[in-house]
């Protein structure tokens, strides 16, 4: 067997790290490198990270883990009207003048916009013509036709 | 970025602020007086006339025949008379509410006078239109005016001069 470091033997080293060489294949692997000091070298680097991730401790799930992460989901989409109103590169700091902005302007159209006609006002207004008409009558007392 | 938003935002801000407070000053003249000789009867005939009779169909049938007559009366007068009216009637309105009580309560009075005496009053107030109010107070003060005119009689011509136009 010849050098395998380079070119298509990467494969090979990295098959040999994980442990998925054939027992043929691994045991003529293992005899090139006992001869070969770059395979040996590129062997061990390998062998180095595939014990490492043996010892990478397990993160078990909770028992629950599947049942929240489907309620998280459904939430966010239940939420996702109004991310559609307010995108999350909105910043409150932002948003703030824009508020003050249309209360000002609330505010100037309520001040001097049209009047609002209230269902009260008709009736209002009928009383002060009646008023106006009683003291229309005292008054034509006094007017000058009336000397 | 930042700085361009408050800086857009805080001029809107300040473009609405200073709109909403001219628009203001210039509301403020026609939120006082209203206009010369205007009365509720102007403003009422001035409606368009389907909300005009929208107006009268709330009323119970009765009140709203006796406003209609009275309407028509009063528009049928000839419009000089119209206006010595409603000048009258502003200027009565224009008094303090105990003062317009008083002028209310006098005109009462003058009306249940007998004719002859309604006459005299009557001159005795135009008599004195043309008159400042100095002279007025003169003239109220002096003998003439109260050897022809009794107690109640004086006081319902000092209070209906209230109503003559200022000289």
């Amino acid at each position: 067997m010849g050098c395998v470091a380079d070119g298509d033997g990467a494969e090979l080293i990295v098959s040999y790290g994980a442990r998925r060489l054939a027992p043929h294949e691994q045991a003529e692997f293992e005899l090139h490198v006992r001869s070969c000091a770059r395979c040996r070298e590129h062997a061990a680097a390998q062998r180095a990270v595939w014990s490492a991730l043996d010892e990478w401790p397990g993160i078990t799930p909770s028992e629950d883990f599947d049942q929240n992460l489907y309620r998280r989901i459904a939430m966010e989409e239940q939420q996702a009207w109004w991310r559609c109103l307010w995108p999350d590169t909105w910043s409150p700091r932002a948003a703030v003048p824009v508020v003050l902005a249309c209360s000002a302007l609330i505010a100037a159209f309520l001040l001097n916009g049209p009047p609002l006609r209230s269902r009260a006002e008709p009736q209002f207004q009928m009383e002060q013509v009646e008023h106006a008409l009683d003291d229309m009558d005292l008054l034509k007392q006094l007017s000058v036709e009336s000397h | 970025m930042r700085w361009k938003w408050l800086g857009f935002t805080s001029a809107v801000l300040f473009l609405c602020l200073a709109h909403g407070f001219a628009q203001v000053r210039r509301a403020e003249p026609r939120a006082g007086k209203p206009a010369k000789n205007s009365t509720p009867i102007d403003e009422f005939m001035r409606m368009p006339p389907v909300e005009r009779q929208k107006a009268l169909n709330r009323l119970p049938p009765d009140k709203r025949r006796r406003i209609e007559d009275r309407l028509k009366r009063f528009n049928a007068l000839p419009s000089d008379r119209q206006q010595e009216l409603k000048s009258m009637y502003n200027r009565l309105t224009q008094l303090s509410a105990p003062q317009q009580q008083a002028v209310r309560r006098s005109l009462n009075q003058f009306s249940q006078q007998p004719a002859d005496r309604k006459q005299a009053i009557r001159r005795e107030l135009w008599s004195i239109a043309p008159l400042s109010a100095g002279e007025r107070e003169a003239r109220f003060a002096g003998a003439e005016f109260r050897e022809n005119f009794n107690d109640k009689e004086q006081a319902i011509v000092r209070d209906m001069s209230q109503l003559l136009p200022p000289t």
